[in-house]
């Protein structure tokens, strides 16, 4: 295939005859546009083949991104604290402009990431005097909690707002103090956590490292008088447990989270009256303590940090034995630092999360997907740090009051090859499991983009479109070709083959609006007709035998075809009349009532049964086209010298013309394979698109290609859902090539092999 | 038994497993035949207009509708064990009643008679109303009472206000269509001149004074042209004809939304046909109305032959251009037949896929960057970088174009190469032996590629439905304003008309009939397209059977 132009001599003869002027420069004109023509031909024909066989590399281009993991460009590291004060607390704002920056003095600092604009002090109410030494702050909410090594806690805003004064975009620290009170009045505080709900607010405080003691504050609004605030304050025992290390009040305000020295991970119940109630206590570090711990977004999860460096997420699972009915669990693993986790910055719009460890270490790690998506240095000792509103920046403070910062961009952290095609353990789950939902209602839902359930879907669909169509196509082919009269042969072809050119969208329509219904109220039946059906026929054609008229021998062969098939339209006929009473005799008289009840398989309407019949009319003529061309090309001779030989016609067939054809039939069943893979409207149309996964005739199922179909149009250009259609799209490319080619691999073969013959 | 009877009965026994065989053929062929002949009655039928039934109920209520459909109740029987069956009524009205159907145990009907004077009248909104006329207003006359004279004088009212609402219709697509047009193109262009370099912004103040001035004439264009429709369309509400449906509700229309009026009770056979022909051409011809339920398919038709001609004008030459190249010019070997086999197994790659790799090629890589570099001053507005019938168009020739591949080759295999050698022979170069020679030998192979091609093409939907189709596109693709073809509109498509209406629509059961004419209308397409294709081929093997000899 070369596209280079070789100079042709010319023929001899003609080179040694002289030549008037024109006919040279005719020749030399013809011979220029013969180059050119190579030339281009060439060049276009290589260049549409490459361009048609480059679809499965743009697929691939497309799919790339969902696994290059997360990529991190460092910003400038600036000191934000003054030497010896160690930090506490670290905010950055959307747009990544300024950091806040809270130290153990009651001061709040501004840091301009860029360092273009000098820092900014703010001034805490109440703390004058006071070193802090403990801060809590909730994700996505602007509400911080400090301790002070003097008991006292101050709660108020702390936040970054980004205004505008017509396009010019500012960034603005808001500081303002809520209330201030002392709730372990002497005691330094040394671990907080914080929640407000709508109805109080929950404090829970370590004292000295020893003393749990949760402070609720409730407004009570009487109907003369002013608000009253209302503050109980409890102790919780820690006793056995070990010392305090890491603490967290739940969403609703009613149960605490602890991690301790031990390396226990504990879980209490608050009542409003009464005392605290351990509901669990398990191991989470072993032989080491707990050292950091936070939830994640929607606040069902928690990270885990241990001094072992260990980095995992529980999740409350449903448990029935436990006294409130849950559970907590480790659900993911990620990798371990080398020394022990300091810090935990959960991400504010998904669920991942940073972590850093004692010796500098950090990581980028997404919860459900279980990748670890970058790693980083962030400086010996990080206390605090913080993750953009965007998720596209960090900010990281280390002990010696250095602030790093980091742009982040991580496109596709929650897919991992494991997370398409393994069973994935979600929030809220019991164990993994093959899901795809791929949108939700809430803010926080979380797509589940597992294949397993679409790839299950085609296979089902083709399975049961197979099973139906490979013996019609299979014995009809042979009929076609051994046994039909000739004179019907061509016409009966053209018409099986013309099946092919019917749209599916056709097909798809009318097995969703005709079918469908139609299935379901004669559906033991549809059931009954494979056995009644063939048996009416066998039957009715025998007696057409003993009819005087059908004896004369070439009107029997001739039109033998056509009784038969008006003996099938009796036996449907029959099928259809049966079918209420064997409805009324095996199943009391709705098979649906005794389907659910007898097996608990729950009927769609839009069913495997529809989709089958709806795909065979796709699949058949495909068969049907290679099988009869497969037969048909078996040598003549090889049949006769079968039939010469004493074999009858059926034997030879069977014996002979199946055989020698085999690897024929195999790719024709290969080829509709291919073709039932791929169908998309009549899935799409026919079957209900729900994701399930069992193997029951009696309901749908969600294929590859119908789900592409259907979510594409929304996915956004370049989002998550978008490039994990192209992952289906490609497996859907590869799985029919494979096929395909295989069987055209197959087909070649035989082609040599009756040549040979 | 006597020995022949004996024999014969062996003979048919050793017969049996051939009849199984037979079964699984006839089965395969009634199939076929059963689902084209369902949707020819379904698809056919829908137009001939049926009576009117006036049925009373035993609770006293009565409907008037057209009989859709008659069942057994399922899993019922009455005392005798007999079937229980029902009926299901179209009464339209939908404004009245709220559901166009009901259904009717036959067990609860006292009476059922046709009416002779009820009218079935099909409109723009709200679907059909049968009924009874009770009066038929104008500013010159107010005409109620005796029903004759009242069909007779709305039968002369209905051409004249369809003449007025054509008027009305041409001001508001024409006209102010045109204006809006105009205003958003100088729009466009003002928006090119803010994004171009400020550094020249002196030197475009005078463009950008006169861009804002004719904006400004045309607003008040606009202005004068909306008064007038408002007094031509106050000028229409006074002709308005009142119907009664059969309880007494009365129902007051403009007689301009009238479609079309027949009294189904008195129709004649040559009246039947003529309103069924009148139905037939609002079908092929007219546009969709109330949610593509009713009306016509025109922008489906148009969008659909568009479609497939933008796809075979790319198609042909791509599949010829790459067969003659891999007949022709490549040397024969692996790589060949590697190439050979790719091409081959494209044909069997799912359509959707395809569909995909327009919707992240077409539109959005390429579309996108053409964006970006010629309309920027459309942005974020996609022009060219989303859904597109050049897009579709290409996607589906991407699509067929192993099948045009597959069927030159076979055609260019098919030239007996004593043809070709006999032509280099004479002193002709390959490629005049190749464009002389061999490919108008190889026409009636490529023709049949094309033809296969193009009834594949017109009957894939789910490529299209991610790469440009709509459900009601506003515009036509092709119209009077330069430059008149716009490939980078959205299109109908016969096809994804079919399953937009039949599962997406609000009213189903309604817009079934239109479903079945449209099935039957695509089916007819394509199934001509590949009959042409197989009498081309069947033609071509006989001439090169004859050549061979």
């Amino acid at each position: 295939m070369s596209t280079t132009v070789v100079e042709s001599p010319l023929p001899t003869a003609e080179r040694s005859r002289p030549l008037g002027g024109t006919a040279r420069a005719f020749r030399r004109r013809t011979q220029i546009i013969d180059r050119i023509a190579r030339s281009l031909i060439s060049v276009s024909g290589i260049g549409i083949i490459c361009a048609v066989l480059g679809i499965g590399v743009f697929l691939i281009a497309e799919i790339l991104p969902l696994f290059s993991g997360a990529t991190l460009h460092p910003g400038l590291v600036q000191s934000a604290l003054p030497p010896g004060e160690p930090p506490q607390l670290v905010l950055v704002d959307e747009h990544q402009e300024k950091a806040l920056v809270i130290g153990t003095s009651a001061l709040v600092r501004t840091v301009s990431l860029d360092g273009a604009e000098p820092p900014q002090v703010f001034s805490l109410d109440g703390l004058q005097g006071h070193r802090i030494t403990a801060a809590s702050r909730t994700l996505r909410e602007e509400t911080v909690a400090l301790g002070t090594d003097q008991g006292r806690v101050w709660i108020g805003t702390v936040a970054l707002r980004t205004l505008f004064d017509g396009s010019q975009r500012r960034v603005q620290p808001s500081v303002s103090t809520d209330s201030v009170f002392d709730a372990t009045p002497g005691y330094r505080i040394t671990r907080l956590a914080y929640r407000a709900t709508g109805t109080h607010r929950v404090i829970a405080a370590v004292a000295d490292d020893r003393h749990l003691i949760v402070t609720r504050i409730r407004v009570q609004r009487p109907l003369v008088g002013p608000a009253r605030q209302v503050v109980e304050s409890v102790r919780v025992p820690t006793g056995e447990l070990g010392t305090p290390s890491a603490l967290l009040v739940s969403e609703d305000g009613l149960q605490i989270l602890l991690g301790t020295a031990k390396g226990i991970l504990a879980r209490w119940r608050l009542p409003e009256e009464g005392a605290p109630q351990l509901l669990e206590a398990s191991p989470a570090v072993s032989g080491g303590s707990l050292t950091a711990m936070d939830y994640l977004l929607g606040a069902r999860s928690v990270v885990v940090g241990g001094s072992d460096g260990g980095v995992a997420t529980w999740s409350l699972v449903r448990d029935e034995e436990r006294p409130d009915g849950w559970r907590l669990a480790r659900i993911h693993t990620f990798a371990a630092h080398p020394e022990r986790v300091t810090v935990i910055a959960p991400s504010p719009r998904d669920k991942g999360f940073i972590t850093a460890s004692l010796d500098g270490t950090a990581r980028l790690h997404y919860m459900t997907s279980e990748r670890t998506l970058a790693h980083f240095m962030a400086g010996r000792h990080p206390v605090a740090a913080d993750m953009a509103p965007k998720t596209n920046g960090a900010v990281v403070l280390s002990e010696d009051g250095l602030l790093r910062h980091w742009h982040i961009e991580n496109p596709h952290p929650d897919i991992s090859w494991r997370g398409l095609f393994g069973k994935t353990w979600y929030e809220g789950y019991a164990g993994p499991e093959y899901i795809w939902q791929s949108t939700g209602g809430t803010d926080d839902f979380e797509s589940k983009y597992s294949l397993i359930p679409l790839i299950f879907g085609t296979l089902k669909g083709t399975v049961y479109a197979l099973l139906f169509a490979v013996p019609l196509a299979l014995f009809g082919a042979l009929y076609c070709s051994q046994f039909l009269d000739k004179r019907w042969r061509n016409p009966i072809k053209s018409t099986v083959e013309l099946m092919a050119a019917l749209p599916s969208v056709v097909l798809g329509f009318i097995a969703g609006v005709v079918i469908a219904p139609l299935v379901q109220s004669h559906v033991v039946a549809v059931l009954a007709m494979p056995a009644i059906v063939p048996l009416v026929t066998l039957g009715g054609i025998l007696a057409s035998h003993a009819l005087p008229w059908a004896q004369a021998k070439t009107f029997a062969r001739r039109n033998e075809f056509w009784v038969l098939t008006a003996w099938v339209v009796v036996g449907i006929v029959v099928a259809g009349g049966l079918g209420p009473l064997i409805e009324r005799i095996g199943f009391q008289g709705d098979f649906e009532s005794w389907l659910t009840g007898a097996a608990g398989l729950l009927y769609d309407q839009r069913n495997s049964l529809v989709v089958g019949w709806a795909m065979g009319f796709a699949v058949i003529p495909v068969i049907f086209t290679v099988c009869e061309d497969a037969f048909s090309s078996v040598p003549r001779h090889l049949v006769g010298a079968s039939l010469a030989c004493g074999a009858s016609s059926w034997q030879t067939a069977w014996r002979v013309v199946l055989p020698a054809a085999g690897s024929g039939v195999f790719s024709a069943i290969m080829i509709g394979f291919g073709r039932a893979v791929g169908e998309t409207m009549i899935v799409l149309m026919a079957t209900g698109n729900t994701p399930v996964m069992d193997w029951s005739l009696f309901n749908g199922f969600r294929a590859l290609s119908a789900n592409i179909a259907v979510e594409i149009p929304e996915a956004p250009h370049g989002g998550t859902l978008y490039r994990v259609l192209f992952v289906a799209a490609l497996l859907l490319y590869a799985m029919t090539s494979v096929v395909n080619t295989a069987a055209e691999l197959i087909r070649l073969r035989l082609r040599r092999q009756l040549q040979g013959l | 038994m006597s020995p022949q009877r004996k024999r014969r009965a062996t003979g048919a026994l050793q017969r049996l497993p051939i009849w199984m065989t037979g079964i699984a053929l006839g089965t395969s062929l009634l199939m076929i035949i059963g689902l084209i002949g369902l949707i020819m009655a379904r698809g056919l039928g829908t137009f001939w207009p049926a009576p009117l039934w006036e049925i009373t109920l035993k609770d006293g209520k009565s409907y008037l509708g057209l009989v859709h459909h008659v069942e057994a109740i399922p899993h019922q029987a009455d005392a005798q064990g007999r079937p229980v069956r029902r009926t299901l009524y179209r009464i339209g009205n939908r404004e009245l009643y709220g559901a166009d159907f009901v259904w009717v145990n036959h067990a609860d009907i006292v009476s059922r008679q046709r009416p002779a004077d009820t009218v079935s009248i099909e409109r723009l909104e709200w679907g059909p109303f049968y009924g009874f006329l009770a009066e038929v207003n104008t500013p010159a006359q107010m005409a109620r009472g005796d029903s004759r004279l009242l069909w007779q004088s709305l039968r002369r009212e209905i051409p004249v206000a369809h003449r007025r609402a054509r008027k009305i219709r041409h001001m508001e697509k024409s006209v102010i269509g045109n204006i809006n047009y105009s205003i958003e193109s100088h729009r466009l262009a003002l928006r090119k001149l803010q994004l171009r370099k400020p550094a020249s912004a002196g030197s475009m103040e005078p463009e950008r004074r006169r861009h804002e001035d004719a904006i400004a004439a045309l607003q008040a264009r606009y202005e004068t042209i909306a008064q007038e429709l408002q007094h031509l369309r106050a000028e229409d509400g006074a002709y308005q004809v009142v119907l009664k449906d059969i309880g007494g509700k009365a129902r007051e229309l403009p007689i301009s939304s009238l479609v079309r009026v027949h009294r189904p009770n008195q129709l004649s056979f040559p009246g039947r046909v003529a309103v069924y022909a009148s139905r037939l051409q609002e079908f092929v011809f007219g546009q969709p109305r109330e949610a593509n339920s009713e009306g016509g398919v025109a922008p489906a038709i148009f969008g659909t032959v568009m479609m497939t001609l933008i796809m075979s004008l790319a198609v042909m030459p791509l599949g010829v251009l790459a067969a003659l190249y891999l007949h022709e010019y490549a040397k024969q070997g692996a790589i060949v037949s590697i190439v050979r086999i790719a091409v081959n197994n494209l044909a069997g790659v799912p359509s959707i896929v395809f569909g995909v790799f327009g919707l992240g090629f077409f539109c959005y890589l390429i579309g996108g960057t053409i964006d970006q570099l010629f309309f920027p001053e459309r942005l974020p507005t996609p022009t060219f970088g989303g859904g597109a019938i050049l897009w579709a168009s290409l996607t589906l020739a991407l699509l067929t174009v192993p099948v045009v591949i597959v069927s030159t080759e076979e055609a260019l295999a098919a030239v007996p190469n004593g043809v070709r050698e006999a032509s280099l022979a004479c002193g002709a170069t390959k490629f005049q032996t190749i464009w002389r020679v061999v490919l108008p030998a190889a026409i009636p192979g490529i023709l049949t590629g094309t033809i296969l091609a193009m009834a594949r093409g017109a009957g894939e939907v789910a490529p299209l439905m991610i790469t440009g189709v709509v459900k009601l596109a506003p515009d036509l693709p092709v119209d009077h304003f330069a430059p008149f073809v716009h490939l980078d509109r959205k299109f109908m498509h016969l096809g994804f008309h079919i399953y937009d209406v039949g599962f997406q629509s609000p009213n189903v059961e309604a817009s079934k009939a239109m479903v079945y004419m449209t099935t039957l209308l695509l089916l007819g397409i394509v199934v001509c397209l590949n009959l042409t294709a197989m009498q081309i081929r069947g033609r071509l093997r006989e001439q090169f059977r004859g050549a061979e000899v």
